[in-house]
């Protein structure tokens, strides 16, 4: 600033000076022109005395006047060197000068020659007045010219000077105000740069500090051959080691072996060298030998001059978040559902490739369209419906849609979704349940044929229960008037019978009541097959107690050993139980009749995971070669001359056992008594024993 | 012992004889009055139809009731007498071959006092009438006439 004052000061004193250098030359001109003229009219008036006087002396002035004008003309060409339109002018002064010397010589030849009167004339003369006109007129030009520039540069002397006033004096003012400025400036910089060095004192400090405690990032200087020179607390956690253990050892120690050998280590502090930094994600060993997987980078410390000075190493432990990552691609990729991204403008991001298995689309074919073009026509507006939902916050379970598949077919999807915390993605799973779906669709298929099969069931029990009913009722009132009949006639008229006749009576009688023992247990044999069941505890122990008093009290005189065991319960039908054990025990009974020590015995065990009753008893037995026809309707292993029955006893025993999901089975040898078990399997479960 | 009649409704003629003589040989000398059907015996009770002008001041002693009968069947029958002032109160016994539970069911929830099952052997049949007789012709105490 100050240098440039002090220019614009030079030039305008300059400018000064040289405009009044000009103005001394203008008048120098002025004076010779006014000199010019004075030895003109010097010349004149002495030429003028010579022709009065005649007197020769009278010509020397006037050849001095001549000179001089000669002279002064010169010296004003010299002057105005620099300005042609005065040099013009001046050829047009010496022109007009050259004819009035001429004329004037002849005028004063005229005055040698002819006297007096003829050089008046000629002095006179229009042709020399007008001569000296126009050499008064060219000097009058010349003066002219000089004066004008003399104006101008008077005024340009003026301006000149005021400007380096002006200059002159506002730099000056301007150099204090400067001085005062950086005066005040200098002031502030050391202020300034006072507190800058105790704030880089704090911040390389904080910087330290916070290096030092830095625990998620191992961060460590290197000396320039990737020997360590400082290490942190993130180091310590990340590597393993101590700054005392390892600072000074090469920094190659944190590689795995392979990429020990392969000169990893350097070839990446080359990379550093070369770019300035190198950066990586890969594996790291730590002290104890485990790896981590970590990103690194590593840069290029350099001096101002760019001799490098070291390195510095920042390095952290992503194994988690790279496990985290794993995990969620082996899920995503190993997902038997389908699983999906989708952004807010329509487009899945991601599908797992359980998609392409389902659907038939390639990944990139099913990125490449909005996920609606792919779904059922019927299902797009529930669709848009659930996306709008989700959007809004609300979660999707078990929405269902049917999704195209590249060869034209529907699969059906259920769906559960979520959004992103942003609610501009879609998290999405899907299972295919296209064969639920059909499954449920025979379900419902079969139901309804079984609905159609139970109601002709029901019809047909209605009608065995009609046919039942007359047969209790229809079929048993004729025998009774059969044996009603048969028993008036013997007593009303027995004495006029003789006893062949009342035999045959008898048998009537006898053989309608075994009709009427027959349609009993037939309508018994029915009604264990039709009657609800109520499963509930029973006690059978006490069950099979109250069957033999009774049977005891039927035949007060038989003598048989019997032994329940106690506690002995069953979950059945308290009433079917009681049927089989009716049957059980009353054959039991009935079987053990020519047994002089008749044996009963009444117990449960356990048969595998079953738990099995049994009915013992030491009578007739049968032979095990008809076995299987024990439980048939109306088969019968005794003659009826031996033992009486109907042969539907243990068929109805079998039908009840059956409604319980059980089995029933028997041992036996002709006269070595019949051992008979059965299970209630399917309710075994709430069986309880007691000791 | 009362003299007021039996009422025996059955469509079977054997049974009627039967229990006819049953009643005889056991010494049960009130007069039986036999219905053949649900009808019948509705018109008897009500003194319509058939019985139309019977002299209404006798109430049988005991109604015995078969429960198939033609035309209208005995659950009818007991429905429609214990559905009437007059015949609200008088003893009514099921006496049938039908051993089925839910006839034994209905009959008792329809207000039968009794229910007997006739067993095919004529002797068994003998003494349940005879026991019959004794209870209801004998031992109980019949309830006051209806208005």
């Amino acid at each position: 600033m100050l240098c440039v004052l002090g220019i614009l000061s030079y030039r305008s004193i300059h400018q000064f000076i040289t405009s009044a250098g000009w103005n001394d030359h203008s008048r120098l001109v002025l004076a010779t022109i006014a000199q010019v003229s004075d030895e003109a009219t010097k010349a004149e008036s002495s030429s003028r005395r010579y022709v009065i006087t005649g007197n020769e002396g009278d010509l020397s002035p006037y050849r001095a006047a001549v000179e001089g004008v000669d002279s002064k003309v010169r010296q004003l060409r010299e002057l105005t060197a620099d300005n042609p339109r005065q040099q013009q002018r001046l050829d047009r002064f010496e022109l007009q000068r050259d004819e009035i010397i001429a004329v004037t010589q002849g005028t004063l030849n005229l005055r040698r020659i002819g006297g007096f009167e003829a050089a008046q004339r000629a002095v006179l003369s229009d042709e020399r007045l007008h001569a000296m006109q126009e050499l008064r007129k060219v000097l009058a030009e010349l003066s002219d010219e000089e004066e004008q520039l003399l104006r101008e540069r008077s005024a340009a002397e003026q301006h000149s000077a005021r400007r380096a006033i002006t200059v002159i004096s506002s730099g000056s003012a301007l150099a204090l105000v400067l001085v005062a400025i950086s005066g005040w400036k200098i002031r502030q910089e050391l202020a300034a740069r006072a507190l800058a060095e105790s704030t880089l004192r704090e911040s390389e400090e904080r910087f330290r500090l916070l290096v030092a405690s830095a625990k998620e990032y191992a961060i460590l200087m290197m000396d320039p051959e990737g020997r360590i020179a400082t290490w942190n607390a993130g180091a310590q956690r990340i590597k393993g080691y101590e700054a005392k253990e390892i600072i000074g050892q090469d920094f190659s120690c944190f590689y795995p072996a392979e990429d020990v050998q392969r000169g990893k280590p350097q070839l990446e502090l080359a990379r550093a060298t070369e770019t300035g930094q190198y950066q990586e994600d890969g594996w790291r060993v730590r002290k104890n030998g485990s790896r981590f997987w970590a990103s690194v980078l590593i840069t290029c410390m350099r001096d101002p001059a760019g001799k490098i000075i070291g390195f510095s190493k920042i390095t952290r432990d992503l194994t988690e978040r790279m496990r985290a990552e794993e995990h969620t691609r082996h899920f995503f990729t190993l997902s038997l559902d389908l699983l999906c991204i989708a952004g807010a403008d329509g487009y899945f991001k991601h599908v797992n490739p359980t998609w392409e298995a389902t659907l038939g689309f390639t990944e990139a074919e099913l990125l490449a369209r909005p996920y609606l073009d792919l779904i059922h026509p019927d299902d797009r507006k529930a669709t848009i419906a659930a996306a709008a939902g989700l959007r809004a916050g609300n979660t999707v379970i078990d929405f269902e849609n049917r999704y195209r598949c590249r060869d034209g077919s529907y699969r059906w999807l259920t769906w559960k979704a979520a959004t992103s915390a942003d609610r501009q993605l879609t998290y999405a799973a899907a299972r295919d349940i296209t064969n639920k779906k059909k499954t449920e669709e025979a379900i419902a298929q079969m139901n309804l044929s079984l609905l159609r099969g139970n109601a002709q069931l029901e019809a047909a029990n209605k009608e065995l229960e009609a046919f039942s009913y007359s047969v209790s009722h229809d079929l048993r009132a004729p025998l009774r008037g059969i044996d009603g009949f048969s028993q008036a006639m013997l007593e009303d008229y027995g004495a006029q019978l003789d006893e062949t006749a009342k035999d045959y009576l008898q048998r009537v009688r006898l053989a309608t009541q075994k009709m009427g023992q027959l349609i009993d247990d037939m309508l018994n044999l029915s009604r264990v097959t039709r009657s609800e069941m109520k499963i509930e505890r029973v006690d059978v122990s006490a069950m099979a107690a109250a069957v033999v008093a009774e049977l005891q009290r039927s035949q007060p005189d038989r003598h048989v050993e019997v032994r329940i065991a106690d506690g002995i319960t069953a979950s059945a039908d308290s009433r079917l139980l009681r049927v089989v054990l009716d049957n059980l025990i009353g054959n039991a009974w009935k079987f053990t009749a020519r047994q002089p020590a008749a044996r009963i015995e009444v117990e449960c065990k356990q048969n595998g995971a079953e738990l099995a009753y049994v009915v013992r008893d030491n009578g007739a037995g049968f032979d095990m070669r008809f076995a299987h026809k024990l439980f048939g309707a109306f088969q019968r292993l005794h003659a009826s001359s031996d033992f009486t029955g109907t042969g539907i006893g243990l068929a109805t025993v079998q039908r009840v056992i059956n409604r319980h999901g059980g089995r029933i089975w028997a041992e036996a040898a002709v006269d070595q008594g019949a051992t008979f078990h059965f299970t209630l399997a399917a309710f075994s479960q709430a069986l309880s024993r007691a000791a | 012992m009362t003299n007021k009649p039996i009422l025996l409704v059955e469509d079977n003629a054997d049974d009627e004889a039967l229990t006819r003589r049953a009643f005889k040989k056991n010494n049960i000398l009130n007069e039986v009055i036999a219905a053949r059907d649900g009808v019948e015996a509705l018109d008897y009770l009500f003194g319509t139809g058939s019985s139309a002008g019977r002299d209404m001041s006798v109430d049988p002693a005991v109604i015995l009731l078969d429960l198939k009968l033609p035309k209208v069947d005995g659950l009818e029958v007991l429905r429609q007498l214990r559905a009437d002032p007059r015949t609200r109160l008088l003893p009514v016994v099921i006496l049938t071959s039908s051993r089925e539970e839910q006839d034994l069911i209905k009959g008792y929830s329809l207000g039968a006092n009794s229910y007997i099952r006739k067993p095919v052997d004529f002797a068994q049949f003998m003494e349940a009438v005879r026991q019959l007789g004794l209870y209801w012709l004998v031992y109980n105490e019949g309830a006051p006439r209806a208005a």
